[in-house]
């Protein structure tokens, strides 16, 4: 654990255009199997990516191993945050610096409030950018207005962390801790499923609010939807742990249309060039 | 970090109160027979029917067995070799705190409980046992002005005879068990209620016991008695040194609500555990009895067990009065080498009478944790209620956690509903609130408060955060 | 209350009489067990009394059976494509076709030399501390032919074994040692029923080698004064599966006793068990189950009803140690308690060393729901006629779990036919 050990400091000024999140030829393994295979993405400040694939491609794991999860070990490659090894932090060193990773599945976790999770949570990152801890008084207060981007309702303070949310009240959840922790790079690992129409956009709504110029989002999904609320800069995507293409907002378009096999070729049609 | 390597940074417990007071003691040699049980009566300078109460418990505790039957494995313990009685030297009669060995207020200064005048906690009166003598007992005034009673049992035994001699085992018969019994006999000290008719007692009543002895047995005796309407709520704490011996606590407490009464009795266990290979620590064999006698009482057991090397302990209701209500919420942490076998008893008499069990046992280290617990609804119980949730938390594959729900029905118009889960610190929820900047130990300790939160709640407010932050203490080395 | 001192002179008596007949040395076999009569300050006998059992006369005692009463009408059999055979337990002992004739062993079961099957050989390392229970003890302690099967091939085979007690003071111990091969499927039904003050006490020992699946049913009826002590020991390596649904309703007392344990983890246990106490009757199951590997799994459902002054006593221990992570084990206790004198007592018992498992235990002790009689009252069913529905509903939940075959049986009829509170 590194975290006791470091300074408290305040983050550097960030420029759009910096690059804050740097992977080169990642190889992922789990168990024995190798789910990424040398998957590479730099992003930038003021950038918004999606990531769209097939279950199964690696999307999800691409997520949690930058978010530091210890199912997973990288057997090669790296990924650079702000020119720092990532890899080489604790997951709560990631998360107090400034990745934020939105779960696919929020974990339930009875009886531990989720205001105190939250206040808990705040202020470890704010300690970490060298602000003062908020105290339950005004953390209440900051978290209440927090909670008007997503329109959440306050009971939900009161609750257990997401125990007997539903889906939709999980996801909204996930994107106010987002906006609690202010984060540099946030990965929404589809954020948007299981949402209904009113739900998706509260939740695009609420992340197209907190993408900044100092920030990059990168959007972790499956349809189309989410992408025509919230415009990318970037699409990627990825098949057998590999991104086989990059391109624009189009990209995802006619993803739509065409289906995944026309990217990987095995709908028979030849496989479109950059 | 894996949930495997967080607990394992957890098993370096500090224990905060080890220290010894060194303070003039009286006691007399070890070893247990008649003329002991005479002589400790008479030091005390009990009337008769006390003496002959305690002949009877000695006789009866001669014919018994210690009992085996609980999952716990400990060396038989030497009766012979262990002082009855044990009392710092201080004048018989104290009028007033300054009149208290000033080595005495600062042991409990030390451990966050300040006796006198000016320091003393704003809302709670306090007694406090060293060694199973009572040395002080604060707002004794403000309380005699509700007609509350609050002091030694000592005091009690002078002041209020006939109370004493009424009630003091009505609830736990001298033969009751074998540790009661034995408690019966050689009994030193304790707290003593009294809550007249009608009154709410004006503020929380608690009692402070400390060991300081290496070589004298614990014995003290509570006995509570709420009558028509009245309603208390009494906290014990409780601590001891590090030795690298043993030492044996066999309390017994009565409580007695009468109708409409209300008792609540919370305890907040910390005595020492023994280090982490299991050298030294409390032997605690406790007998807890409340009988909800009248209509419509009500008796509340929550406890918080963090410590002792061994702990017996059963807090039980006996729910005679027609819808009498039976509470027990319990939190048993154990960790290193401790053993714990704990539960409760609701024994429904009474029609319509209700209670409520809630367990969470957390084991970790090498620590055995057992719930065993009775729900009995008697041939006349109709319309009783039981529900009862008995929850396990495992940390680390060398903890063991045992549940023995005994469930027996003889009346059809009760209902008996039992749950029990076990689980674990899952790698997904430490992953969770880490990748929220929650340090790995901090994430434990948040899980384990949060699978204790029922019964932390039902804790008076001043002691919640105390018992919260007590389990944090004992599962972590760096945090706290 | 039976105890050592009462009922030491009852045993004694008794190994004497067993003792006599073929030279068997019945003291022996209690002796090398180092084994007592339990007393009832045991906490596995506290709440069971023996009484029943003891008073049987032990000079008294003999073997004789009668024919069962088999369906007449065989239902139609669950695996139509598998071999089926039916046999019943005679008065030596041996069991035979119902017309009296040695079994056609069909292909794929093979019977053991006798030399071969050494009484407790699978019991010993099923209970690998403590004495056997009692009904193995004196099922050990009888003289008599054991039966021994071996069971391979991957087509499913139905066994059905009746024993039929017509005669006051029998005293019957069969012995039945299974040995399933790796893949092999069976499925074994007992048709027990006494109608006599005597005793039946069953011995069942098998092995399920890697990925065999053997499927127990058994139906015990008994009459007030008869006695029932079964007990039985399984061994399940990994991949098997052993589904046992047992059914037992009338006996004075009937004691049950099974011992699982998954050598290896990696197994599925299913256990369903329905009680039925009426009149006097004392039904007792004590199950264990033990986990030596990992990712074993357990469900197990004991359904109890006690009605009139009938007792029913169950006690589930399932044991988890450090070597059984990812152990699934649910065990459930339901009880209906319908009368004033009737009991129930019941005690899920868990004890577990290990961190990642899922185990899970409820139990239940009530009268039927109220909300559910005025349901159907409201549909214009009678109090009484709606109460039969819900006990009769309560015990399908597990009798629809026997084969199909199982039904066919008169003997079931007793255990549905529901006296209505009205009459004595």
């Amino acid at each position: 654990m590194t975290s006791t050990e470091t300074t408290p400091f305040c983050e550097a000024p960030i420029q759009t255009g910096d690059v804050l999140l740097s992977i080169e030829n990642l190889h992922v393994c789990v168990e024995e199997n190798e789910i990424l295979r040398g998957v590479s993405l730099e992003i930038r400040a003021g950038e918004i990516h999606a990531l769209m694939g097939r279950n199964g491609s690696g999307k999800s794991t691409l997520s949690k191993v930058i978010a530091g999860h210890p199912a997973y070990t990288v057997t090669g490659g790296s990924i650079h945050y702000r020119g720092q090894d990532l890899l080489a932090l604790s997951p709560e060193d990631r998360a107090r610096s400034g990745v934020f990773l939105g779960f696919q599945y929020p974990v339930e976790i009875p009886g531990v409030s989720n205001l105190e999770f939250l206040r808990v949570s705040c202020n470890a990152r704010r300690q970490h950018r060298g602000q003062e801890e908020l105290d339950t008084f005004t953390f209440e207060d900051h978290v209440r207005e927090t909670m008007a981007i997503v329109q959440m309702d306050p009971v939900f303070l009161e609750r257990s962390v997401n125990e007997g949310f539903s889906g939709g009240e999980k996801k909204r959840n996930e994107v106010l801790q987002m906006a609690l922790l202010e984060p540099l790079v946030a990965i929404l690992d589809e954020t948007d499923s299981g949402l209904d129409i009113d739900a998706l956009r509260i939740v695009a709504n609420g992340v197209r609010q907190l993408a900044l110029p100092t920030t990059a989002t990168l959007l972790i999904t499956h349809y189309q939807r989410l992408l025509e609320a919230i415009t990318p800069d970037f699409v990627h995507v990825m098949a057998e742990g590999r991104i086989l293409r990059t391109g624009g907002k189009d990209l995802a378009m006619a993803l739509e249309q065409r289906g995944y096999d026309w990217i990987d070729g095995t709908d028979g049609s030849e496989a479109p060039q950059p | 970090m894996s949930s495997a390597a967080a607990v394992e940074a957890l098993n370096k417990t500090p224990y905060r109160y080890g220290f010894v007071t060194d303070i003039e003691t009286e006691k007399i040699s070890k070893g247990l027979d008649e003329s002991v049980v005479r002589l400790i009566s008479s030091k005390k300078q009990e009337p008769d029917f006390l003496l002959q109460f305690r002949l009877k418990a000695y006789a009866r505790w001669q014919a018994m067995e210690e009992p085996n039957w609980a999952a716990l494995k400990y060396p038989s313990i030497d009766y012979q070799n262990i002082v009855y009685y044990s009392a710092p030297r201080q004048k018989q009669q104290k009028a007033s705190l300054e009149e208290v060995d000033p080595a005495l207020l600062e042991t409990f200064d030390k451990l966050g409980i300040p006796l006198s005048e000016q320091k003393r906690l704003s809302n709670v009166a306090v007694d406090a046992v060293f060694d199973s003598v009572s040395i002080a007992t604060t707002y004794k005034q403000k309380l005699a002005e509700h007609g509350v009673v609050f002091c030694s049992m000592g005091e009690a035994i002078k002041n209020y005879p006939e109370l004493v001699e009424r009630y003091l085992g009505s609830v736990v018969p001298i033969g009751d068990n074998f540790f009661a019994a034995l408690n019966s006999a050689v009994f030193s000290d304790g707290s003593f209620v009294y809550i007249p008719k009608g009154v709410q007692c004006p503020m929380e009543l608690s009692t402070y016991f400390r060991i300081n002895s290496d070589d004298a047995g614990q014995f003290e005796r509570t006995l509570i008695i709420a009558e028509e309407g009245a309603s208390v709520s009494y906290l014990e704490g409780c601590t001891a040194p590090m030795f690298d011996t043993n030492q044996l606590h066999a309390a017994v407490v009565e409580l007695v609500a009468l109708d409409d009464a209300s008792i609540k009795y919370s305890t907040v266990q910390n005595w020492y555990a023994g280090d982490e290979n299991g050298k030294g620590g409390i032997y605690n064999f406790v007998t807890k009895r409340g009988l909800c006698k009248g209509q419509r009482s009500r008796i509340s057991w929550t406890q918080v067990e963090t410590g002792s090397a061994i702990t017996w302990k059963y807090p039980s209701c006996v729910l005679r009065g027609q819808d009498s209500v039976g509470e027990f919420y319990s939190v048993a942490l154990t960790n290193h080498h401790q053993q714990a076998d704990t539960g409760t008893k609701m024994v429904h008499i009474g029609p319509g009478s209700r209670s409520t069990i809630i367990s969470k046992g957390i084991s970790s280290g090498n620590s055995v944790n057992t719930y065993r617990g009775l729900v009995n609804m008697g041939p006349e119980a109709r319309g009783a209620r039981n529900f009862s949730q008995c929850d396990s938390m495992l940390i680390g594959d060398q903890a063991a956690a045992n549940t023995h729900p005994y469930i027996q029905s003889r009346q059809p118009e009760a209902t008996i509903e039992h749950e029990a889960s076990t689980c674990n610190i899952s790698e997904d929820q430490l992953f969770y609130l880490q990748s929220r900047g929650i340090e790995p130990e901090a994430a434990v300790s948040m899980l384990v408060s949060g699978f204790c939160r029922d019964v932390f709640n039902q804790l008076p407010m001043e002691f919640a955060a105390e018992a919260d932050k007590l389990l944090a203490l004992k599962l972590e080395g760096s945090v706290g | 209350m039976s105890n050592a001192t009462q009922s030491q002179p009852w045993l004694e008596t008794l190994l004497q009489v067993l003792a006599q007949r073929d030279g068997h040395s019945a003291a022996q076999w209690i002796r090398a067990r180092d084994w007592r009569w339990p007393t009832s300050r045991s906490e596995a006998w506290r709440l069971t009394d023996l009484r029943c059992l003891t008073q049987l006369d032990p000079t008294r005692l003999h073997t004789q059976t009668a024919p069962p009463p088999w369906p007449e009408a065989p239902a139609p059999s669950d695996q139509p494509s598998g071999q089926r055979l039916s046999l019943q337990l005679d008065s030596r002992g041996h069991w035979l076709s119902p017309q009296g004739e040695i079994p056609p062993w069909p292909p794929g079961l093979m019977p053991l030399p006798t030399g071969d099957i050494t009484r407790g050989q699978v019991a010993q390392t099923v209970v690998s501390s403590g004495p056997l229970p009692l009904g193995a003890q004196l099922n050990g302690a009888t003289p008599g032919p054991s039966l021994g099967l071996q069971v391979s091939g991957p087509d499913p085979i139905h066994l059905e074994l009746a024993i039929q007690v017509e005669q006051p003071q029998a005293w019957l111990a069969p012995h039945l040692l299974l040995v399933l091969q790796p893949g092999a499927q069976f499925c074994l039904s007992w048709y027990v029923a006494a109608t006599a003050q005597a005793a039946v006490l069953p011995m069942v020992e098998a092995r399920l080698g890697h990925g065999a699946q053997l499927e127990e049913a058994a139906m015990a009826w008994g009459c007030p004064g008869a006695t029932f002590l079964a007990s039985s020991f399984l061994t399940q390596s990994p991949r098997t599966v052993y589904r046992r649904t047992n059914v037992t309703w009338g006996w004075g007392l009937s004691r049950d006793e099974p011992f699982i344990r998954q050598s290896q983890g990696r197994a599925e246990t299913h256990l369903h068990g329905l009680a039925v106490a009426r009149g006097q009757s004392l039904l007792d199951t004590h199950s264990t189950v033990y986990f030596d590997g990992p990712e074993g799994q357990l469900r197990q459902r004991h359904q109890a009803l006690a009605d009139d002054r009938g007792h029913s006593v169950f006690n589930g221990r399932v044991v988890v140690p450090r070597v059984a992570q990812e152990t699934d084990a649910s065990q459930l206790s339901r009880n209906l308690l319908l009368s004033t004198r009737a009991r129930i007592d019941t005690k899920p018992q868990l004890e577990i060393v290990a961190d990642n498992v899922q185990c899970a235990h409820g139990a239940t002790v009530s009268c039927l729901q109220d909300d559910e009689l005025f349901y159907l009252q409201s549909r214009g069913i009678g109090r009484e006629q709606a109460s039969r529905l819900l006990q009769r509903g309560f015990c399908e939940e597990i009798l629809q779990r026997l084969p199909r075959a199982a039904l066919a049986w008169p003997s079931l009829r007793s255990l549905l036919e529901i006296p209505t509170p009205d009459q004595p």
